[in-house]
């Protein structure tokens, strides 16, 4: 029983690490995704602080 | 793109349910045709706050503003809706919907039909200029508000069959996780059924009692708090099935995969949660409720910004990873894989782009106090006509370049293509323009739902004027938009019929391998349901409970136009 | 269920960025004064320029360059019109209507809340730059809403 449990875990270890090294891999890059998010995300914040600034100073 | 017509997969190539096709095709027709009509009243508002031109004295601004609404924010979203979600679950739950859906289906459209035609009779009879939220206490005539529940009515039968759908195949497919499109339409009317349940109360338990006299008085604040619980919900109703062209058909249409099935259900389960408990972001500058509740909801709305947050992601890494593997290299090459020439990517991904100012918009409208700024504002006009205008809009009319053939079995011409590309680009042009205005007054006070007026040539409102004047360019140019989408539908109508190679497909994308498959608990609909009514009691029991318990006096009948 | 690392890195920076904003409207509102437009007591609408205090519209001075506005909101214009407040004041704004919802936007200003029939609606605002500021109804209420507004004189 316990060396099952330790096949399973290991297993599940061995399948994580090759799903990471297949996310490092140039194929499956997601670099222009994260930048690209990244940019959305300071498109909002800014537009969020120039409204801010525009509260604050009425 | 392609100079042949735009082809079909071999997989997708059985032709779409006749009887099938006409319930979605019906469903189109109406909306398309809300639309136009929508489109006119839309024009004229534009060129008589421009101070270009005068309304007859036949027509009042603020009538026609009655019925741009509704026919634009209920009537063409409501029925496009419909028609592809039941377009889509015949498609992907069982090749055709079994008689009780399609009958439901069918008994929803009459219902919504007549409710719509005695409320446009109503609008256009000066009976109900209340505008499309009938704010109480103006007081419309009682037939308005029993069109409004023919509407809403019929659109829960139109639920059922969905739903009924759907059992069907979890019934004949036991084991088997539910296709994408059938979860995901499920939860946009389980949304719509739970959002609808505020209006509902509001319009049969005081409008309709009130509107006849049979009740003298009514709670307005009961009344604003029970419909804005709608309202909000309302918006991802319309957004949802723009999300669901966005998860399954526009991966197939650019040659790629879906870049997860598990993390697309998760988003639309936190809608399904989040969506509801956040009214009181549209009542921040009322009295009668209590700060801490408004600030308790501001966090819920922020919340529930995290599965667009998600969806974003998703898109992106959709079309890198689309294009990678298509040999992209470099940060941004993927941009260039994708197929800009064909109006079925074209149009939805510039529904997404400028998803990015309306979002970072509404984060701002919710922003609490911040909200002063703005509230009542052509800004929060400009903004809804980012979202729902373009965003929702945009997306459905990509949709429509391959629905309406692909269920007629006819071809996507590449003419036809090519007056879409042009019909998008003609679509953000005059949205620039008239958002742009909108947004930039809005922010200095210029009010919205107003009709030309220069308040006495105060120097303020003589400022707004020159922005006036490019609302009314963006929304003329809008209005050639219009015109050309309603000809390119009746050309979609009329395309050649295709073969099995040339009918125009149904794109259903496939997932991209992942690692594990989906979790099974993401199905669970009675959790789901559960944790909305868990966190909706949260949200406004007692605010809510403190207006039925310390009701303020209500207000008698007000007919002000 | 699996969830890409990039999307997890890009999911706490959303949300930290969200709690941020969360953090500075919250402490604005609840330790700065900021907060919005609010009201706790009612009156019949029926009876508002009979009822303490809108049967006496206008200023009431309660301090050193500190004044209670009670101001009436109807179809379709405002109480009192044109009112006149001194530089520097600050303003305890009390809005309530006779018949249906109006706005009551000051604009230049954070002012803007809803006259609501039944309710009385409160907001705070310091005048420190003089003029004549625009007062208008920004909620439909009728026929002559695009003529509902008046001035605010502050000098």
């Amino acid at each position: 029983m316990q060396t099952a449990k330790l096949t399973v875990k290991s297993e599940e270890r061995v399948s994580r690490m090759s799903r990471d090294r297949v996310e490092k891999d140039k194929n499956h890059s997601l670099k222009g995704t994260l930048t690209s998010v990244l940019l959305l995300g300071g498109f909002i914040a800014l537009s969020w602080l120039g409204v801010y600034m525009v509260f604050i100073n009425r | 793109m392609t100079a042949t017509a735009i082809q079909a997969s071999a997989a997708d190539n059985r032709p779409f349910d006749a009887k099938d096709g006409k319930l979605v095709i019906a469903h189109l027709l109406v909306a398309f045709t809300a639309l136009l009509i929508g489109g006119i009243a839309g024009l004229l508002q534009g060129l008589v706050r421009g101070g270009m031109i005068e309304l007859p004295s036949e027509l009042g601004y603020y009538q026609i503003l009655t019925a741009h609404g509704v026919l634009m924010a209920l009537i063409f979203t409501t029925y496009f809706i419909i028609g592809f979600l039941y377009a889509g679950i015949s498609k992907t739950m069982g090749g055709k919907l079994i008689g009780i859906a399609s009958r439901l289906g069918w008994a929803g459209f009459v219902l919504m039909t007549i409710g719509t035609i005695l409320g446009t009779i109503m609008i256009l009879a000066n009976e109900a200029t209340v505008l499309y939220t009938f704010y109480a206490p103006l007081k419309a005539n009682p037939f308005f508000y029993i069109a409004l529940v023919f509407v809403v009515v019929g659109s829960w039968l139109a639920g059922y069959g969905i739903f009924l759908q759907y059992r069907y195949w979890r019934k004949t497919n036991k084991g088997k996780i539910s296709p994408l499109f059938g979860f995901m339409a499920v939860s946009t009317m389980l949304l719509w059924q739970i959002a609808t349940i505020g209006v509902a109360i509001t319009v049969l338990f005081q409008f309709i009692p009130w509107s006849f006299g049979w009740v003298e008085k009514i709670n307005v604040m009961i009344s604003r708090t029970l419909f804005w619980y709608f309202g909000h919900p309302l918006v991802y109703f319309w957004l949802m099935p723009a999300y669901i062209a966005w998860y399954i058909c526009i991966p197939k249409i650019i040659g790629g995969k879906i870049f997860s099935d598990s993390m697309a259900r998760m988003a639309f389960v936190l809608f399904i949660v989040l969506s509801v408990p956040v009214g009181f972001h549209h009542q921040l500058m009322e009295p009668g409720i209590a700060p801490i509740w408004k600030y308790i909801q501001v966090i819920l709305t922020f919340m529930v910004v995290v599965p667009s947050l998600m969806t974003a992601f998703a898109m992106f890494a959709t079309f890198e990873q689309t294009g990678r593997a298509k040999g992209a290299r470099g940060l941004f090459g993927w941009l260039k894989k994708l197929p800009w020439g064909d109006v079925r990517f074209f149009a939805p991904f510039a529904g997404m782009l400028v998803f990015i100012p309306a979002g970072a918009g509404g984060i701002i409208n919710a922003s609490n106090q911040m909200n002063a700024l703005v509230h009542n504002t052509l800004w929060v006009t400009g903004h809804f006509h980012l979202t729902v205008a373009t965003t929702v809009a945009l997306t459905f009319f990509g949709v429509a370049y391959w629905l309406i053939p692909h269920v007629l079995g006819r071809q996507l011409t590449p003419k036809v293509n090519k007056l879409g590309i042009i019909q998008t680009i003609i679509w953000l042009v005059g949205m620039f323009f008239m958002s742009a205005s909108m947004h930039a007054s809005g922010l200095t006070g210029a009010p919205r739902r107003t009709a030309y007026t220069t308040y006495g040539d105060h120097p303020d409102s003589v400022l707004w004027m020159p922005y006036y004047v490019v609302m009314a360019i963006g929304g003329t140019i809008l209005f050639i938009g219009v015109i050309l989408m309603f000809y390119n539908i009746i050309a979609l109508m009329r395309a050649p019929k295709g073969d099995a190679s040339t009918v125009a497909e149904f794109p259903i994308a496939e997932t991209a391998e992942e690692a594990e498959p989906t979790p099974r608990w993401l199905e669970r609909w009675g959790v789901w349901v559960g944790l909305v009514i868990v966190v909706v009691l949260f949200a406004y029991s007692i605010p809510f409970g403190d207006m039925l318990i310390n009701p303020a006096p209500g207000s008698k009948p007000w007919v002000t136009w | 269920m699996h969830i890409h690392r990039l999307e997890k890195v890009w999911l706490i920076i959303g949300v930290v960025m969200l709690f941020i904003f969360l953090g500075v409207l919250g402490i604005g509102a609840f330790a700065m004064g900021m907060q919005p437009p609010t009201g706790d007591h009612t009156i019949d609408p029926e009876k508002v320029s009979e009822t303490y205090p809108f049967n006496n519209p206008g200023l009431e001075q309660i301090g050193d360059n500190e004044y209670n506005a009670y101001m009436i909101a109807y179809a379709f214009g405002f109480t009192p019109a044109k009112m006149e407040i001194p530089l520097g004041a600050k303003v305890h704004f009390q809005v309530t209507s006779p018949d249906v919802i109006h706005g009551f936007q000051i604009t230049g200003t954070t002012v803007n809340l809803m006259a609501v029939p039944g309710e009385v609606n409160h907001y705070t605002y310091t005048f420190d730059k003089p003029g004549e500021y625009l007062v208008l109804c920004n909620e439909y209420c009728g026929a002559g809403h695009e003529y509902m507004a008046t001035t605010i004189i502050v000098k």
